[in-house]
């Protein structure tokens, strides 16, 4: 029989991966802030919800490509570019102003809500050329490493915007962050100085 | 949560293939609305 606290941690592994997974973002936000409720330490829960994520990108990168929700030309422009922008943000991680870079996040994320509710309201989509996909996941992976803004939100929103199908942005900007967290995860593993050295472990 | 996850991730993929479009963008719009208010809320209480 499973304990209290596994069964509890399993529904919020299922809960946040369901939404994330349906609609392509906020599973570190469920995540995080019901550990933090739950009275997670900060660091244990962002690390917890970091090494989870690393996973269950895999898992639902293959759930979408098994259902088709992928459109792999996106895909093949998509993740390299988050590869690229993440392992970047990844090393000026601590030389960015942080209240910066969250009023632009703020802002680019209202943007690209009210670009999707117009195209909702009017089928009018945004201009795919401004939206390119190169783009869009350098800036996403960026942002995402320096953890302005998580790569779900700032890529699927971009991609949508601009016209794409829900559908195909959500699964392909799913199966691309799989690749994303796991440059950004060895890059900070790989920089990170070790306790006592302070030498850095990439030389 | 990792078993939770993996549980969840072949719902998901079958609910973005299923859901229809309008509601999926009003699903994702509904939730980025919701993270703008966050982040507002988190920078007013900066």
């Amino acid at each position: 029989m499973l304990s209290g606290d596994l069964a509890l941690y399993i529904a919020l592994g299922f809960t946040a991966q369901l939404i994330d997974g349906a609609l392509g973002m906020a599973y570190s936000l469920i995540a995080t802030s019901a550990l933090l409720a739950l009275g997670t330490p900060p660091a244990f829960a962002s690390a917890s919800v970091h090494a989870a994520e690393t996973v269950t990108t895999g898992l639902a990168g293959a759930s979408h490509a098994w259902h088709r929700n992928i459109d792999w030309s996106v895909v093949g422009r998509l993740a390299p570019a988050g590869v690229i922008g993440g392992i970047i943000g990844a090393h000026v991680l601590t030389e960015l102003p942080e209240g910066m870079v969250r009023i632009f996040v703020t802002f680019y994320l209202m943007a690209m809500t009210l670009s999707i509710v117009r195209c909702l309201l009017t089928g009018r989509t945004g201009n795919r050329e401004i939206l390119a996909t190169v783009p869009i996941g350098l800036g996403s992976g960026f942002l995402d490493a320096i953890g302005g803004g998580g790569w779900g939100p700032l890529a699927n929103s971009a991609l949508i915007a601009r016209g794409d199908r829900p559908r195909h942005s959500i699964g392909s900007v799913g199966l691309s962050e799989f690749f994303v967290t796991v440059a950004i995860s060895a890059t900070f593993v790989a920089t990170l100085d070790p306790p006592n050295t302070g030498a850095s472990w990439s030389g | 949560m990792i078993v939770g996850g993996a549980l969840a991730a072949p719902l998901a993929g079958w609910l973005s293939r299923v859901l229809p479009l309008s509601e999926l963008m009003t699903l994702v719009a509904f939730i980025l609305a919701g993270m703008s208010i966050y982040n507002f809320a988190r920078l007013g209480a900066a």
